[in-house]
């Protein structure tokens, strides 16, 4: 209600009424009861004015104004307000998603670019950790090759030296089976006598 | 299970015993006949079998030795023998008679040498070799003389943990070896 008074310039919408229910009773009782000479002679002329009733008619529009006011200017008003202030809110809105995107897209441009630069960085690395595990694998690859090579040596070399040793052995073997043959064959009484001699002169007795 | 332990318990309480007899030739003749049961044991496969198997009853074997014993052995070797049957432990009979025969030794201040040839020494060379022996080690020395042509020459004598090699096989062992050594340690 403050807000009509101060929109309709601070006058109550109840004192309207009964200033407009008053001029139109005075406008009404004017027209009835009291005859204007004038109005007379305005519609010898042609001109019907009802003063009383004009009056009466003001006094309708001034008790309707504040009805008019209350039921239609001002819901409009504030329908209008409103509007506007959605629009306002709606374009202040729309402003602040301007400023998030942009924001957003200018994080996700930076976003974009670290990974980019992650991913850089990523791929040089695998392929420097490809590189080094290249040349670790090769490197390995050498080394036991060469191994291999050096074991290859190393077990014709001791096959070498077993067949020789066993060839030796084998020489041992013969020679000393040989020597036992022809030991026996010339080993008689007289030999066995001395060897036994020997052995009973010779002979270290542990006490 | 053969348990040398256990042997030498019931070689050493026999020999003490026998010791203690007021025979003295209880000693010589308790080995004589523990050796003639080892011979019987090792010779006779049927008698080795119904000792020492374990499905033949411990009366069946008592009575198996009080058969073929009981007039050719001394009453100790008998005692012994049965005690050895009841308390199953005939199968440690051979190597009682062994502790037994060392125990003896050991009693007579003997050594016991296994002389091996390749021929049959005469009794100049036997005593030689004991004389040999018994002056080194200053004890009397207990011969056993065996052939065997393997040796080729010479003789090779062997008592407690030594061997005294002097035989043809045991110097080409000895050359053996040493190449064998020599051309091991080259290769």
């Amino acid at each position: 209600m403050s807000n009509q008074e101060k929109k309709t310039g601070g006058v109550h919408w109840l004192v309207l009424v009964i200033i407009g229910a008053i001029i139109m009773v005075a406008g009404m009782y004017v027209a009835v009861n009291i005859k204007i000479p004038f109005q007379e002679g305005l519609a010898k002329q042609g001109i019907p004015l009802d003063l009383g009733r004009t009056i009466a008619t003001i006094g309708v529009f001034i008790i309707l104004f504040p009805v008019i006011k209350s039921f239609f200017l001002v819901p409009l008003a504030e329908a209008i307000n409103n509007r506007t202030t959605e629009l306002e809110k709606t374009f202040s809105e729309a402003e602040e998603l301007r400023s998030e995107m942009k924001s957003m897209q200018s994080a996700y441009e930076k976003r974009l670019a670290e990974t980019e630069a992650d991913a850089r960085e990523k791929i040089q690395g695998q392929i420097k950790e490809a590189q080094a595990l290249r040349q670790r694998l090769e490197s390995e690859a050498v080394g036991r090759a060469d191994e291999l090579l050096k074991r290859a040596h190393d077990e014709i070399s001791a096959e070498r030296n077993k067949v020789v040793t066993e060839l030796r052995l084998e020489v041992v073997n013969l020679t000393l089976g040989a020597t036992e043959k022809l030991l026996g064959e010339n080993m008689d009484t007289d030999k066995n006598r001395r060897l036994i001699n020997d052995f009973v002169n010779k002979v270290e007795v542990p006490s | 299970m053969h348990d040398v332990r256990v042997a030498k318990r019931y070689a050493r309480a026999l020999f003490e015993t026998a010791l203690d007899s007021k025979d003295d030739k209880m000693v010589a003749a308790v080995e004589d006949d523990l050796g003639g049961i080892v011979s019987l044991l090792v010779n006779n496969l049927q008698f080795r079998t119904r000792m020492l198997s374990p499905q033949e009853s411990r009366d069946a074997k008592l009575g198996l030795v009080d058969r073929l014993f009981s007039d050719r052995v001394t009453s100790l070797t008998l005692q012994a023998l049965r005690l050895m049957i009841e308390k199953n432990r005939e199968d440690e009979i051979e190597w009682v008679h062994r502790e037994f025969a060392r125990l003896r030794r050991e009693h007579e201040n003997k050594i016991f040498v296994v002389v091996t040839s390749s021929e049959n020494l005469t009794g100049e060379q036997q005593n030689a070799v004991i004389h040999k022996l018994e002056s080194a080690t200053g004890k009397k020395i207990e011969a056993e003389y065996k052939v065997d042509p393997q040796l080729i020459g010479g003789v090779r004598v062997a008592y407690d943990n030594y061997v005294l090699d002097g035989s043809l096989r045991g110097d080409l062992r000895k050359l053996r070896d040493h190449l064998m050594h020599d051309i091991l340690k080259q290769s």
